[in-house]
């Protein structure tokens, strides 16, 4: 939840400064017959953009301020009720450093 | 709209499209990516294999200022085709947690080494002084045999094979045994027991030619997730594709199971033997393939549980002094053996609905289904786990579904180089490189011509394995003990008698090297601070016989130096006069007066690489200290066991052009499956199929009945205690426990346990209670709901945190045939705290 308190989805529209900025991709497979209600699911999560969906596969988006706050999106994704899997593809960190671990 | 925003519309189409690309899906046209994609980053991105798991994904690795800033899925890697799951994500975060060991500590007093004593820092010579000065004391008072090493299948390949010659050919013992020992030496000792060759025939390119996947012991979905992608693309994809997934409670692997099977712990086995049955009451034996490629054998039974020997189980074992034996039989006795196993008894042995071991009997007996076994722990850390793994070899020999596209019995591994360093190189206590043997005499001087030393040098008996190793710290026979990359005192079982006493035995002198303060490391004497991953030049071996080879991407920290610089360099501490017998020096007086480091390392061919040959876009520390390109010289000279003889490894430099290739690589040319003409080049024309590594060329069909577990619930202890790993987690936790965001993903241990279970001992949901075993017990926090769902009278415990180690509970039974811990049973009580 450390991501929660620093990132708003008013900040990001707003283009205020943050930090860094990650931006990755992910496939997310799903039981077919769940894929539209799993991919309204996905679609309400913070930083979390729906871009295409076909048979069992949705393509997603995730961004936020910290590769933590992705990973545990990534996470959360993975753990609702009909996916499969989720797995990240690419990722992009806007600002030159990383966050300290 | 700002500028910032459009740039990050921008980027989230580009990645949209990366992720596209690799599920397939083409993007509506307003998210196509924007040509030129996202300029440079001034960050150099070079291709490594994933340093977790046994599935070998490739990663793109970022680094910037000297620093690893990011990991992506490598596009180009055939194996996750750009995908990484979130342990891979954080996989940039591994080598900076904040307790990085970073300098040599030994326990001291005084200003001297004291067993008693604390840790200090001291510098590489000190330690390196200390330790020679008691490997030389214990080799001079009790020889060869108290001298041991535990390592590892996370070590590279040249980290593996440089342990074997300093170990074997060096000190001259075989006390040397890998962590892949609790993982896969079932595996291992199965494949050699049934096809005389380690490691599987097909790969994963089966995932997309079978019609059914069979899940024997594997949580796919959360330790193999990039290959249950793969598995799940297929089910998913083709409507007439089916999974069944067998396992002793209910996990995320389930979600995609047709057939989905609880059975009762250890009754793996009868299952097994039904459908052996099955198929040859239902007439759908391939007669041909079995006349020509097979043979009947009856294997050793009452073989014990390899506990102690005064253990009462050891001593009522009949069979225990001769576990693997195996006899020649018929097929009418084969038929004979499996016929006692119907649907009814098995049925009501396993606790399984008679209906579901029937749909999962006709995915084997059905000729037209291809159909790839799928196993891991379940299997692997078995009492009896051998014959578990050739029970399934069994069912695929008798329908002939093996050696070509989709028909593959898979078994995948745990650790990134369990394959190409402990199975291949032979870091076991009785193997060589390239599944050759210390007690065969001919394997024994062909390692000693290949590594040009003298005849007889290489001792014959095999050293202690890993519960041995154990043991016999613990009993103060085994005195100078070295461990690299792993974790055992966490790992291994009843630790808190068996493990943790023979560190601290005042006989012993223990020294481990690490990345990480682990458990392990504290109970030593020394620590030596270990470079980790991209911070060495590497090779892994995945688990389909994939090679593959990174840079050195960054620097280790402060004086950490990789487990290959420390081996070779502390070889130089030793002469042959000091550790080989008189009488092989006076046949060999060319060898008198040389250092270890002489012999083994710069013996011509190791050293034979000039350092002109590294890539300057590269460092190389390990090269640039020694004056040569180490790891060239170690895996062209290792390369020489397997190369003709069926292990053939592509020349060295090839490997850092391609994103690993399955051997045999002959004439440039990788091999998907082997045993089968066409496929794989060392069956010739006209063979059709051929196990080429039994001298009859035909593989064993073994019958061997359903025994039980070494230990199950009574009136006192009556719950099963099964053990394992959790998603965000690998193994004992020591990388990402230190990954802030894994580490708050799941920050510690919990016991999975049947809501009804907890009710009835008045345990809510979330109270401690203790888990107690006869041989120790730990606190820990119910989970009656989550990712597991338990059966009655099962408990699901992961073992990756340090704070509650599990391990005090386990139960030391091993297979005795491979000597691999069962994890999976054991007997517990639980009681609120």
């Amino acid at each position: 939840m450390i991501a929660k308190s620093t990132f708003t989805r008013r900040a990001l529209l707003t283009g205020a400064p943050l930090p860094s900025h990650h931006v990755s991709s992910a496939v997310v497979v799903v039981l077919p017959p769940r894929r539209d209600d799993v991919s309204r699911q996905l679609a309400v999560m913070p930083g979390v953009d729906v871009h295409a969906s076909d048979g069992s596969r949705i393509v997603v988006t995730i961004e936020g301020p910290t590769s933590g706050f992705l990973g545990e999106t990534l996470t959360r994704m993975s753990f609702i009720e009909g996916v499969i899997s989720a797995n990240m593809v690419f990722e992009h960190i806007e600002s030159g450093k990383d966050e300290p671990s | 709209m700002t500028a910032a925003i459009n740039r990050r519309d921008l980027l989230k189409a580009h990645a949209a499209a990366l992720a596209a690309a690799t599920a397939g899906i083409s993007l509506p046209v307003a998210a196509q990516p924007v040509a030129g994609g996202v300029e440079a980053l001034q960050i150099k991105w070079s291709k490594a294999p994933c340093r977790f798991c046994g599935t070998g994904c490739g990663v793109m690795v970022g680094v910037k200022d000297g620093h690893v800033v990011a990991t992506h899925g490598d596009m180009q890697a055939e194996v996750n085709r750009g995908l990484n799951c979130v342990k891979g994500y954080f996989l940039s975060k591994i080598m900076y947690g904040k307790d990085r060991l970073t300098t040599p500590l030994m326990r001291k007093r005084a200003g001297v080494y004291d067993k008693d004593g604390e840790f200090e820092p001291v510098s590489w010579d000190e330690a390196f002084a200390v330790m020679a000065e008691q490997c030389k004391r214990v080799l001079r008072e009790k020889g060869p045999e108290a001298v041991g090493m535990f390592g590892s299948g996370q070590w590279t390949i040249f980290e593996g094979y440089a342990a074997t010659k300093l170990m074997r050919a060096g000190f001259r013992s075989n006390n040397l045994d890998p962590n892949a020992r609790h993982c896969m030496a079932s595996a291992a000792y199965a494949f050699m027991r049934t096809f005389g060759m380690d490691e599987p025939m097909g790969c994963y390119d089966d995932f997309e030619h079978a019609d059914a996947f069979v899940l024997w012991g594997s949580n796919m979905a959360e330790m193999h997730p990039i290959l249950w992608t793969r598995v799940a693309d297929r089910r998913l994809g083709h409507p007439n594709v089916k999974c069944a997934v067998l396992s002793t409670f209910t996990h995320r692997s389930m979600d995609l199971a047709d057939i989905p099977i609880i059975f009762k712990p250890g009754t793996d086995l009868a299952i097994l033997n039904y459908i052996a049955h099955h198929i040859i009451a239902t007439g759908r034996v391939n007669e041909a393939f079995v006349r020509d490629h097979a043979v009947f054998m009856r294997g050793q039974t009452g073989i014990g549980y390899g506990l102690r020997p005064d253990n009462p189980l050891e001593q009522n074992a009949s069979g225990a002094a001769e576990a693997g034996k195996m006899e020649p039989i018929d097929f009418e006795a084969f038929k004979a053996h499996v016929a006692q196993y119907t649907l009814e008894k098995v049925s009501e042995l396993s606790g399984v609905e008679p209906g579901f071991l029937h749909d999962l009997a006709e995915l084997y007996a059905d000729p037209d289904i291809k159909v790839m076994s799928l196993w891991t722990m379940g299997f692997n850390q078995h009492v009896r786990g051998v014959w578990a793994n050739q029970m399934v070899y069994n069912i695929h020999l008798l329908t002939g579904k093996i050696s070509e596209p989709g028909n593959s019995p898979f078994s995948l591994t745990g650790q990134p180089s369990a394959c190409g360093t402990a199975r291949e190189v032979g870091t076991f206590a009785h193997r060589l490189p390239a599944d050759m043997m210390v007690t065969n005499p001919e394997h024994r001087k062909h390692a000693e011509e290949i590594w040009k030393l003298p005849h007889g040098l290489l001792p014959e008996k095999p050293g202690f394995h890993a519960v041995e190793q154990d043991r016999m710290l613990h009993d103060g026979r085994l005195n100078f003990y070295w461990v690299q990359v792993n974790n055992n005192v966490q790992a291994a079982p009843n630790s808190s008698n068996e493990t943790y006493p023979g560190y601290r035995n005042p006989d012993n002198f223990v020294v481990v090297s690490d990345a990480y303060p682990t458990v392990t490391a504290l109970s030593a004497d020394i620590i030596l601070p270990a470079a980790m991953w991209v911070e060495k030049e590497g090779a892994y071996g995945n688990a389909e016989r994939r090679t593959h080879i990174w840079h050195q991407l960054v620097n280790a920290p402060g004086e950490a130096r990789s487990d290959v610089w420390q081996l070779v360099e502390f070889s130089r501490r030793f002469t042959t006069d000091e550790v080989w017998p008189a009488e092989i020096l006076d046949t060999n007086p060319d060898y008198r007066g040389k250092t270890l480091f002489d012999v083994l390392f710069r013996n011509g061919k190791v050293d034979r690489f000039p350092l002109s040959e590294l890539d300057p876009e590269y460092s190389n520390d390990e090269a640039n200290d020694f004056g040569f390109y180490l790891q060239k010289g170690l895996f062209e000279e290792y390369a020489e066991f397997g190369r003709g003889h069926g292990h053939d490894l592509a020349p060295y430099d090839t490997y850092h052009e391609v994103r690993g290739l399955r051997w045999p690589v002959v004439d440039g040319q990788e091999t998907k499956w082997r045993y089968r003409e066409g496929l794989d080049p060392y069956v010739k024309q006209g063979e059709g199929v051929k196990f080429y590594g039994r001298p009859d060329g035909r593989a064993v069909i073994l019958a061997v009945p359903y025994e039980p577990p070494a230990e199950s619930p009574d009136d006192e202890y009556d719950v099963w205690l099964v053990t394992g790993r959790v998603l965000e987690h690998w193994h004992s936790g020591s990388m990402t426990m230190r990954v802030p965001e894994l580490y708050k993903a799941f920050p510690g241990a919990v016991c999975f346990m049947n809501a009804d279970d907890a009710r009835r001992r008045g345990i809510n949901q979330g109270a401690e209670v203790r888990v107690a075993s006869r041989r120790g017990e730990i606190r820990v926090r119910v989970e009656t709901r989550g990712r597991n769902r338990m059966p009655q009278g099962v408990v699901f415990i992961p073992w990756f945190d340090a704070s509650r180690l599990i391990n005090k509970v386990t139960l030391d039974a091993t297979d005795p045939i491979s000597k691999q811990t069962d994890f999976k049973k054991c007997a517990v009580k639980i009681v609120p705290a």
